[in-house]
């Protein structure tokens, strides 16, 4: 029985990678440990049977926490995007631009997007993905490139990366937020490949280019204003210092 | 991240109530002495007669939630050799304590008007 039980206990372990990375590292070998002097425990008590209503009770707890964990994270990191981002006019146009996407997206679902026939529909998704997809890919080309004197300027300066990983995480669930209409109308679609042929009209690429406009802009052109606020550059500072206290 | 995002301020204890069901018991079971996990489980489950049973999940989120909301610390202890190596021990903070000793005093007053309502009884001895 003792292997049966440190098998159960690998098990467990293994499924606490179902947990948020930082999570499973502060706590994850502790809850093995208490896992494991539970089963034992249980053994010893109330025999097999116990043991599997140890079982029961820590797959329904990890069920729950873990939704909650990653809820709560999801969240925590969302409000710390929005704390980031808000901090200057430049960010907070690209930001408003992301929302304005999101905009068009919810009019082509609620307002009339639905009586456009099939192709209309698919092209309007597919261009609001597209937009969404050049919107994470500038912010993550902006991450990695260092070689213009502006872009390092910018990259001194330690609040600069923060607020595009926050744009890329905002973009990153805009995008994933577009594409599922955006699939839902493909699949509805019957002719995939002619429906993905250029409309006469040009509103819908002119929201594109804007929008990659506005964000190259707020980036590159706009930099005074990307220059943090004192207040600001503090926050930061405590946050990562204490962000390196916590890992210790 | 959480704790980053929530203003460092002195926090007076009235502002931490009402305290969740499992916050309190789990303070309560550290109120005398500084706990491993395992342990604080235990307690709870004993001093509550079964009604709360925390899995090591649900227990972990709360003491994860209490340590950042600077109400339990982490002990230096370290466990014996022939202990399992992964324990941690965690005890109440000052202002742990304060605010677990309001949640207490609010539960009593609750109690106190529950009887003034003749909602609780007193048991014949």
């Amino acid at each position: 029985m003792n292997r049966a039980l440190t098998v159960g206990n690998r098990i467990y372990e293994f499924l606490l990678f179902a947990y948020p990375r930082q999570f499973r590292r502060e706590y994850g070998p502790e809850m093995a440990s208490v896992f494991a002097e539970n089963c034992s425990e249980t053994y010893q008590s109330s025999g097999v049977s116990g043991v599997f209503a140890a079982w029961y009770a820590a797959v329904q707890d990890l069920f729950v926490s873990i939704c909650a964990e990653h809820v709560s994270q999801f969240s925590a990191v969302l409000k710390w995007d929005w704390c980031v981002l808000s901090g200057t006019p430049a960010f907070a146009a690209a930001c408003g631009a992301l929302f304005s996407i999101l905009f068009f997206d919810a009019r082509i679902i609620l307002a009339g997007g639905f009586t456009d026939p099939p192709r209309t529909q698919v092209l309007s998704f597919a261009i609001a993905s597209l937009n969404l997809a050049f919107l994470w890919a500038a912010s993550v080309v902006a991450l990695h490139v260092k070689c213009s004197a502006r872009v390092a300027r910018c990259f001194g300066d330690p609040v600069f990366p923060e607020r595009v990983r926050a744009f890329r995480h905002l973009a990153s669930i805009a995008l994933f937020l577009s594409l599922c209409p955006t699939l839902k109308a493909v699949l509805a679609n019957s002719n995939i490949f002619s429906s993905l042929r250029p409309l006469p009209g040009f509103e819908h690429w002119m929201i594109g280019s804007l929008t990659l406009f506005t964000v190259l802009l707020g980036f590159f052109h706009l930099e005074p204003l990307l220059t943090p606020r004192n207040r600001f550059r503090v926050s930061i500072h405590v946050h990562k210092n204490e962000r390196s206290a916590t890992r210790k | 991240m959480s704790r980053t995002l929530s203003k460092r301020r002195d926090r007076s204890p009235a502002e931490f109530l009402p305290l969740s069901t499992a916050d309190f018991h789990i303070m309560l079971a550290i109120a005398d002495g500084e706990r491993h996990g395992y342990a604080i489980m235990q307690d709870v489950r004993q001093t509550t007669g079964g009604t709360i049973r925390l899995g090591p999940g649900t227990l972990y989120r709360c003491i994860q939630a209490l340590l950042s909301e600077n109400l339990i610390e982490e002990s230096p202890r370290r466990p014996a050799d022939d202990e399992d190596q992964r324990r941690r021990y965690y005890r109440l903070s000052s202002l742990g304590r304060r605010v677990i000793g309001a949640e207490a005093r609010r539960l009593a007053e609750a109690v106190d008007l529950a009887k003034v309502k003749r909602v609780l009884r007193r048991v014949p001895a």
